[in-house]
Parts: C-alpha cells; sequence; structure tokens
C-alpha cells in the first residue's frame, strides 16, 4: 500500500520532483528535501543548458570571447541585483541565446568605430548602472522573494560592489586599449551588458517580460 | 559494483544541496528564469 502511494506520488511529479524523490528514497533522506533536490536540478539543468546553447550560438556567430565576458558580467551583477524574469523557461532560453551573442555582437561594432563611442557607452552605463541599483536593487520575484530585510540591504551592498569592481575593470581596460586591441571590445561588452542588465531591474523590463510570457500564453490557447 | 552506486548518488545528493543553497542565497542565478525557492530555503 505504502510502496504504490509512494509509486504515485512519483508520477504526480515533474521530471525533476521524480528524479529527486527517488534520491531522497534511495539514500533516506527526510522527504522535505525532495524540494531542494528538484530546485537544484531544475536550476541546474536550465542554467547549464542556457550557456551551452547561448555559446554554441555565439561560436557561430564568431563572438564567443566577448559573449563569455558579457555572460560573466550578468552573473556578477544579477546574482547580487537580482531582476525581472520570465514564467517560461523557453522564453528564458531563447531570449539568452539571443541577447548575449547580440551584446557582444553589437559591442565588436562599436568598438571598431570611434573611440569615443566605446567611452561613452561604458560611462553611460556606470552611472545608469549606480543609479539603478540606488533606485531598484536587489530586485527579487514572486519564486524567489527576499524575505529578510537584513538580506536585502546585504545584497544591495554587494551590488555596489559589483559595481565598482566593474568600474576598476572598465578603467583598466581603457588603459590598456592603446596597446591591447581587444581591450576596447571587452570593455564595451562589459558595458552593454551593465546596461541590459540594470534596465532588467527597472518596472519597464517587469513590464516587458511579463507582457513576453502573456503573449506565449495566448498562442497556446489558440 | 551498489557500494559505488550508493556512494556516487550520496555524492549527488551533497553536490545538489550545495546548489540550491548557493542558487537560493544569491537575488538570481543569472538566466532570465527563476525556478520557485522551496520554502526552506527562503531567507
Amino acid at each position: 500500500m505504502k510502496g504504490g502511494a509512494q509509486g504515485e506520488e512519483i508520477m504526480q511529479g515533474n521530471l525533476y520532483q521524480r528524479w529527486a524523490l527517488l534520491l531522497v528514497e534511495k539514500n533516506h533522506l527526510p522527504r522535505e528535501k525532495t524540494a531542494v533536490l528538484a530546485y537544484a536540478m531544475e536550476t541546474l539543468f536550465i542554467n547549464t543548458l542556457n550557456l551551452l546553447l547561448t555559446m554554441l550560438i555565439a561560436y557561430l556567430l564568431g563572438v564567443l570571447g566577448g559573449t563569455l565576458i558579457c555572460i560573466l558580467v550578468a552573473v556578477s551583477y544579477r546574482h547580487t541585483a537580482g531582476g525581472a524574469h520570465s514564467s517560461s523557461p523557453w522564453i528564458c532560453a531563447a531570449a539568452t541565446m539571443t541577447i548575449f551573442p547580440s551584446l557582444a555582437y553589437a559591442a565588436t561594432f562599436i568598438a571598431a568605430g570611434p573611440g569615443v563611442c566605446g567611452r561613452l557607452a561604458a560611462l553611460t552605463a556606470v552611472l545608469l548602472g549606480v543609479y539603478s541599483i540606488h533606485r531598484y536593487a536587489p530586485v527579487d520575484s514572486v519564486q524567489a522573494p527576499i524575505i529578510s530585510p537584513e538580506r536585502r540591504k546585504r545584497l544591495k551592498k554587494y551590488s555596489y560592489v559589483v559595481v565598482m569592481v566593474f568600474v576598476v575593470g572598465i578603467i583598466l581596460l581603457e588603459a590598456l586599449s592603446a596597446s591591447w586591441h581587444l581591450a576596447r571590445i571587452l570593455q564595451v561588452c562589459a558595458a552593454l551588458t551593465i546596461l541590459w542588465v540594470s534596465f532588467n531591474l527597472t518596472p519597464t523590463a517587469a513590464y516587458l517580460w511579463s507582457w513576453m510570457d502573456n503573449q506565449l500564453d495566448s498562442k497556446n490557447r489558440r | 559494483m551498489k557500494k559505488t552506486f550508493y556512494s556516487i548518488l550520496g555524492i549527488a545528493v551533497v553536490v545538489l544541496i550545495f546548489i540550491a543553497n548557493v542558487a537560493s542565497a544569491s537575488a538570481c542565478v543569472w538566466g532570465h528564469y527563476q525556478p520557485e525557492v522551496p520554502a526552506t530555503l527562503r531567507k
């Protein structure tokens, strides 16, 4: 009877929950760990898949290095500042695969132009980055709410630290740009990513993601 | 053979719990989709 109920429970959950439940049973762990393991599996799977597909697109477009810098900046910035999300992993995958290689591609284009364009992008990114953190960070979601006010304060403080590290990096790349031709591209990649992540902190970005989710929902209903 | 299999499962659990804690401690992992954080990990 017990085995039957367990079997039914396993079949009812999604794939991550089924695997998590199997791990819990095989390791004789408390049942509460199922949700934690399923969350870890979903996070790991979605982010690894997004990363691999994004790198594949970037490689095909010839902007792999720039895309890696964009992802590195986005990971560090979003880790502390958060941002708007889509409720669909498929929209997320499509957006990630499109946005980061596009940012790297645009950065290559801007960096090939007059130096003033790159400097202007970097300056705008730093100013808007600091303003967005001051005004909005950290931005949480219904799926991952920030409950503790102390944690909220700590994340805001760390967001400032992350942006300050970017500022130092951008200044160093500016100094290197005279002798190293890739420095300008990397600088603009970082600047455009800061602008993108800063935009994702705003209510307009939340509205945009929600609109995209609704578009997908309405198509599914037809 | 069975012992090795159970050891691998044990290691997988430890790694997954570590990932869950790191992911839930951040405001966002990096992508534009956020899986629902379990109640036990919400802070």
